[in-house]
C-alpha cells in the first residue's frame, strides 16, 4: 500500500522534472535552453546538433532513473530502508536531470558567442516611470488576506474547544496562509516588466499581472484552509474504513491549486506574447551573463531578491543578494535536516523494537525512544490477548506497513498507546482509565509469556 | 517614460538619471506638474541602491527641475518662465564640447544642424 502511494509521489516527481526541462528544446519567449537568442539562430544547424544531442542525453537519463526506481519496489519488506531509498533517488533525480540541460545552456551560450548572434542591450537597466508608481494600483488589497486568515483561525479555535487533538492541522492553514501573504507582498514589491517602448502597453501589462497573481494566491489560500479541512474532518471522522477514500480525496484535492496556478501564469505569458508582438516595439535586453547555470540567478548589483525564472513557472532567487544567499542557504540546510532527520528516525525504529519490563515494585516499564511509557499494576482495569488491533489513526508516532508505535485513535476503543507488529498476533491489551495499550512482541512465543507474566502481576 | 541606465558608462548611474529625467522634461515625456515615483518605488523598480535615486532627485530638486513633498512624493516643476540669464553655465558647457567637435574636424554649420535637429525634439512650452 505504502509502496504504491509513494511510487505515485515518485512517477509526479519524475513526470515534473523531465516535462520542465524537455520543454527547454523549444525556442520560446525569445528563448532556448534558457539563452537569449535572436529568432533566425534558432534554425541553425549547429543549434540543431546540440539539441539532438540532450535528447539523447536525456532519454538515457530517464531510461537510467527508471531502472535505477525498482530497487525501491523490491524494498518492500523493509519499509525504513525503502523510505531511505527513495530520498536518495530523489535526490539523484535532481541531480541528474537537470545535467544534459546544463550542458545545452553552457553550449548554446558558447555558440552565441561564437556567432556573435546580438538580442539586446547588455549590462542595461531598463525602467519605466509610470508604470514604478501605478504597476499594483489594481491588484487585490492585502487586507482581503483577512478572510483566509479568519477561517484558518476560526477554524483551530473550534477544534480547540472542541478538545480535538487536532486541532495542529489548522495551524498549518494558518501558516501556509502566512506564507501566501508573504509572497503576495514580496511580489508588490518586485519589479516591474518592460515589455515594450510604449509605456502604455507596460502600464496595463503589469497591472494585469499583478492583478491576476495577487488574486490568485488568495485562492490558494482559501483552496488550502479546505484542503486542511478535509484533512482534520478524516482524521476525526472515526470511520476508519473510509480511509482509503479519504486519502484519495485528500492527494487529489491538492491538484486544485497546483493546477490553477500554472494555468495562471500560462495564460499570463501567452497574453503578454501576443499584445508586444502585436504592437511591435519590444524592448530586448541581454541578461545571460546573470545565469550561471541557466536556471540560477547571480547578480550582486541586482537589488531584487526575486527575479521571474527562465526555465518553468514562477520567480527564482537572487543569490547576488544578502538575503538571497541566506534563502538559498537555509533551505539547503532546512532540507538536509528533515531528510536527515528523518532517516535516523527511520533507521532507528527499524532497528530498535519497545520491551516491557515488571519490576520488583509492581510498576511495568514500556521503553521505546520518545514514546516510553510506565504504569502500576493496579491501574490495570483490563487484561486480554487480542487476535487483531482495531483499525484507527495515528496522532503522532510511527507507523509503516510493518509495526506501529504511538499514540492511535482507535475504532470502539478511543486514545490509545501502540507498540506493535503488525499482522503478528497475539497482541496484549491492557485498558487502563484512561487509554488502552497494545504490545506485542515479533516473536508470538515472548508474547505469550509476557502475558502470562501480566497475569501473574495482576493477582 | 523609459529609462535606461548603462552600468559599464563612465557617467555614474545617478548622473544618467538626472539627465534622462531633464531631457524627459524638455522633450515632452514628463509633463509640467507630473507625478514621479517615491526614491523607494523607483529604486526598488530599477534594482539599484536607494542612495543612488536619492542623489538624482536631490540634483534635480537643487537645480529646480523637481520639487519634493514629504506627503505626495516628488514632481515636475511646473513651467517654469524663461530665465535666458541662465545662458552663461550653458555656455560655459558648451565651450568644452564645441572645442572637443573642433578638434574632431566639425564645422559651424554641421554643428548647426545637428543642433536644429535636437531642438526640434524639444516641445517644452514656458509660463
Amino acid at each position: 500500500m505504502i509502496t504504491a502511494v509513494l511510487s505515485i509521489v515518485a512517477l509526479i516527481c519524475y513526470i515534473a522534472m523531465f516535462a520542465t526541462y524537455k520543454a527547454q528544446t523549444k525556442f520560446k519567449n525569445g528563448m532556448l535552453f534558457a539563452v537569449t537568442l535572436p529568432e533566425h539562430a534558432a534554425d541553425h544547424p549547429d543549434i540543431q546538433s546540440i539539441r539532438s544531442a540532450f535528447n539523447r542525453r536525456m532519454l538515457r537519463t530517464a531510461v537510467g532513473m527508471a531502472a535505477a526506481f525498482v530497487p525501491f519496489v523490491l524494498l518492500r519488506q523493509w519499509s525504513a530502508f525503502q523510505l531511505l531509498y527513495l530520498f536518495l533517488w530523489l535526490l539523484l533525480l535532481t541531480v541528474v536531470t537537470v545535467l544534459p540541460f546544463r550542458r545545452a545552456f553552457r553550449d548554446t551560450l558558447e555558440l552565441k558567442r561564437e556567432k556573435e548572434w546580438f538580442v539586446g542591450a547588455k549590462r542595461v537597466i531598463i525602467g519605466d516611470l509610470r508604470v514604478s508608481m501605478l504597476k499594483n494600483k489594481r491588484a487585490a488589497s492585502l487586507w482581503l488576506f483577512a478572510v483566509p486568515f479568519a477561517v484558518a483561525g476560526g477554524l483551530a479555535i473550534w477544534a480547540w474547544l472542541k478538545d480535538s487533538p487536532f486541532y495542529g492541522i489548522f495551524v498549518g492553514g494558518i501558516a501556509v496562509t502566512a506564507a501566501l501573504l508573504l509572497t503576495s507582498i514580496l511580489m508588490r514589491r518586485s519589479k516591474a516588466i518592460v515589455f515594450s517602448e510604449n509605456s502604455e502597453i507596460n502600464l496595463v501589462l503589469n497591472q494585469a499581472r499583478r492583478r491576476a497573481l495577487s488574486y490568485l494566491w488568495l485562492a490558494v489560500a482559501i483552496i488550502e484552509n479546505v484542503h486542511f479541512l478535509l484533512i482534520f474532518l478524516h482524521l476525526s471522522s472515526e470511520r476508519y474504513d473510509l480511509n482509503g477514500i479519504w486519502m484519495t480525496v485528500i492527494l487529489l484535492f491538492a491538484a486544485f491549486p497546483a493546477a490553477l496556478v500554472v494555468y495562471v501564469y500560462r495564460s499570463l505569458q501567452a497574453r503578454e506574447r501576443e499584445i508586444v508582438a502585436n504592437d511591435g516595439r519590444k524592448i530586448y535586453t541581454d541578461d545571460d551573463e546573470y545565469w550561471a547555470n541557466g536556471f540560477t540567478y547571480h547578480n550582486p548589483q541586482d537589488t531584487s531578491l526575486f527575479v521571474p525564472k527562465r526555465v518553468g513557472v514562477g520567480e527564482t532567487i537572487n543569490t547576488g543578494t544578502l538575503a538571497g544567499k541566506l534563502l538559498f542557504g537555509g533551505k539547503i540546510g532546512l532540507m538536509a535536516v528533515v531528510i536527515i532527520g528523518v532517516s535516523f528516525l527511520l533507521i532507528r525504529s527499524e532497528l530498535t523494537s519497545p520491551s516491557m519490563a515488571i519490576t520488583s515494585d509492581r510498576h511495568v516499564h514500556i521503553d521505546y525512544p520518545m514514546y516510553s511509557f510506565s504504569f502500576r499494576s493496579d491501574e490495570i482495569r483490563e487484561l486480554t490477548l487480542a487476535d487483531t488491533v482495531p483499525a484507527g489513526v495515528k496522532t503522532s508516532g510511527e507507523a509503516t506497513g510493518k509495526f506501529a508505535r504511538g499514540h492511535f485513535r482507535l475504532e470502539g476503543e478511543g486514545k490509545a498507546r501502540l507498540y506493535v507488529f503488525r499482522d503478528n498476533p497475539p497482541y496484549i491489551r491492557l485498558k487502563l482509565d484512561d487509554v488502552v495499550i497494545y504490545y506485542n512482541d515479533k516473536d508470538p512465543e515472548k508474547t505469550r509469556q509476557l502475558y502470562a507474566e501480566l497475569e501473574a502481576l495482576k493477582q | 517614460m523609459l529609462i535606461s541606465l548603462q552600468l559599464d558608462s563612465d557617467v555614474p548611474l545617478y548622473e544618467q538619471l538626472r539627465n534622462q529625467i531633464v531631457i524627459g522634461i524638455a522633450t515632452g515625456a514628463l509633463a509640467p506638474q507630473e507625478k514621479l515615483p517615491t526614491v523607494r518605488q523607483l529604486a526598488e523598480d530599477l534594482g539599484i541602491n536607494t542612495m543612488t535615486v536619492n542623489k538624482a532627485y536631490a540634483l534635480l530638486k537643487q537645480e529646480g527641475y523637481i520639487a519634493i513633498d514629504r506627503r505626495h512624493g516628488a514632481k515636475v516643476s511646473p513651467a517654469l518662465p524663461g530665465d535666458p540669464a541662465s545662458m552663461w553655465q550653458i555656455e560655459e558647457r558648451l565651450e568644452l564640447i564645441i572645442a572637443e567637435a573642433v578638434i574632431h574636424g566639425v564645422d559651424s554649420s554641421r554643428f548647426q544642424e545637428v543642433c536644429s535637429r535636437i531642438f526640434s525634439k524639444m516641445s517644452y512650452r514656458h509660463s
